[in-house]
């Protein structure tokens, strides 16, 4: 009995059509069928990609509810044109260069807003329940600390040019190759790493006394 | 390994970029080099911060009910397609309004094309009823229009003149626009030519296609005597041409040979006029203007000759000369006659 269902799993694997519950599904798998009208594979492929994707472009604008709004418009354009996509395997790079794309356009939409604005907005909109979510069982002090630790980094970020940002969220932050990158934004990967390097001085020196706390922590 | 060496490193191997023999190099220089590693430590705990930065950081539960709503909408708007474009398009309710508008269209330009083409000269067999009567004789039009007909590349008109090709271009430019007006003036008269020629045929075959055995009949016998009337008229007027041209060109001798010469015009215009009023009595009756009319103008001259005294005086026949020359009879007849 066991050997039969194992088998029977075993022919569904990578096949159109399986249901998407029981087995791992392929990029290519779940292209396949939201290209066929299967709007669950969809729904697989977001739940894969929504949370990169939204801490992406939570990095690059600061704010939450934006954030919220151009992921939504991510995804919604990526179902739109999800035919256009030539290599299924690209899936990932292709849904960052589309969120980069978003973000971008509402950022330069933006522009009009002041930046320190638009930072203290930022800052002041760090989610509580999010930090609360991993830090309930800190202390009061190392809630707090954590607390401005995040709206220091997130300041620091959103003050470094719009290239640097991107470089830098997508390297440090995302943890991405450098050749991930340069599918991503279409740059070459001897400027990301200059961005990426003149970030991290740019950062240090905004972020020096946090680094000192955190010694002394 | 040098320690500007290891810093110029030490992100690439922090990032894990570095390739394998230099890998082995930095991490062999970090654990002797203090300075290098306190470095190194600052990325790591740099690093901690920033992973931890957004280590808190979920989108909402909402989110897919959002994007779940915008794809619906989407759908809602452009339907995505179950069949095929050609399996879809043949059970469409097919939408016709651009095909009728074009169709329309070149309906209401082939129209137009066609009036242009049968208004324009030369175009339509009715222009041959009021063109020039001159080529309505027998014999003459269609000899005249087969050249152009066939398009005689030989015709001293239209071609070029290579004989003096060093004419100065002033001189060359009016020699070919004086070539340019000639070749399109007879391209003009063979046109009229070609049509009036084919003009009697079509007419004929229009009424015989129209009428029954009797007036097919009847047209026949109608065309056969139009015809020998027609060669008849053209004898007698080359006959009258000929006799006026010997009375204009009598000169003023001595008075028997003169009137030697005159009384022989004289008898023979006196037949002439009697034949002439009977070919043109004829060409009334069947309705040929052009004939009566040709014949009409020659008659007073016939009569004059006719009526010419025994013992003509000198100014009697210089009077006549002139008149015969002023209204340039002759001619006339022999553009009719041919």
């Amino acid at each position: 009995m066991m050997m039969r269902l194992a088998t029977n799993t075993t022919n569904l694997i990578g096949r159109t059509g399986a249901h998407s519950g029981t087995l791992m599904n392929s990029a290519e798998d779940l292209i396949a069928r939201v290209r066929a009208g299967d709007d669950d594979a969809f729904r697989l492929l977001f739940e894969r990609y929504a949370r990169p994707i939204f801490r992406f472009i939570y990095s690059m604008t600061g704010r939450m509810d934006l954030a919220e709004e151009l992921s939504q418009e991510t995804f919604l354009a990526a179902y739109k044109s999800i035919r256009s996509l030539r290599n299924e395997s690209k899936i990932g790079p292709w849904l960052y260069g589309i969120a980069r794309n978003v973000t971008r356009k509402s950022l330069r939409s933006r522009r009009g807003v002041a930046e320190t604005s638009i930072t203290e907005g930022l800052a002041a909109e760090v989610p509580p329940d999010a930090m609360r979510a991993n830090t309930h069982q800190l202390s009061p002090d190392l809630y707090l600390l954590s607390k401005e630790q995040h709206e220091a980094v997130l300041g620091a970020l959103i003050r470094l040019d719009e290239d640097k940002r991107l470089a830098f969220t997508l390297k440090v932050m995302q943890q991405k190759s450098y050749q991930e990158i340069s599918e991503i934004t279409g740059s070459s990967v001897a400027k990301l790493k200059t961005d990426v390097r003149r970030a991290r001085l740019e950062m240090r020196s905004m972020l020096h006394f946090l680094m000192e706390v955190s010694d002394e922590v | 390994m040098k320690c500007e060496q290891c810093l110029n490193m030490i992100e690439d191997y922090f990032e894990g970029e570095l390739g394998e023999p230099a890998t082995s190099l930095v991490t062999a220089h970090l654990a002797g080099c203090e300075k290098c590693a306190k470095l190194h430590n600052q990325l790591r705990r740099e690093q901690e911060i920033y992973v931890g930065f957004l280590g808190d950081i979920k989108e909402s539960p909402s989110l897919w009910s959002a994007v779940r709503s915008g794809i619906e909408r989407e759908q809602a708007v452009t339907p995505v397609p179950r069949h095929p474009f050609w399996r879809s398009g043949l059970f469409r309710k097919p939408q016709l309004g651009m095909a009728f508008a074009l169709a329309l269209i070149i309906l209401v330009l082939g129209i137009g094309l066609m009036r242009y083409v049968w208004t324009s000269p030369g175009g339509s067999p009715n222009v041959a009823v009021t063109s020039n009567p001159e080529t309505s004789l027998p014999g003459k039009a269609p000899d005249s229009a087969s050249p152009a007909s066939t398009g005689n590349a030989s015709s001293p008109i239209a071609r070029p003149n290579p004989s003096n090709p060093s004419a100065k271009p002033t001189e060359r430019g009016s020699a070919n626009g004086k070539q340019l007006l000639a070749r399109r003036s007879e391209r003009n008269r063979l046109s009229d030519l070609s049509s009036r020629s084919v003009s009697p045929l079509l007419s004929a075959t229009e009424e015989l296609m129209a009428s029954n055995a009797e007036t097919i009949k009847a047209f026949q016998q109608r065309w056969q005597s139009t015809s020998l009337l027609d060669g008849e008229i053209a004898r007698h007027l080359q006959e009258s041409q000929l006799m006026l041209r010997s009375v204009r060109n009598a000169t003023d001798g001595d008075e028997v040979s003169t009137t030697s010469a005159i009384s022989y015009e004289r008898g023979l215009s006196r037949e002439l006029l009697n034949k002439n009023i009977l070919l043109r009595r004829n060409a009334a009756a069947r309705g040929d203007v052009l004939a009566e009319n040709v014949l009409s103008r020659l008659e007073p001259f016939l009569l004059d000759v006719a009526n010419i005294q025994d013992k003509p005086s000198a100014v009697d026949l210089r009077l006549l000369r002139e008149r015969i020359r002023r209204n340039q009879i002759i001619v006339t007849l022999r553009a009719y006659a041919g």
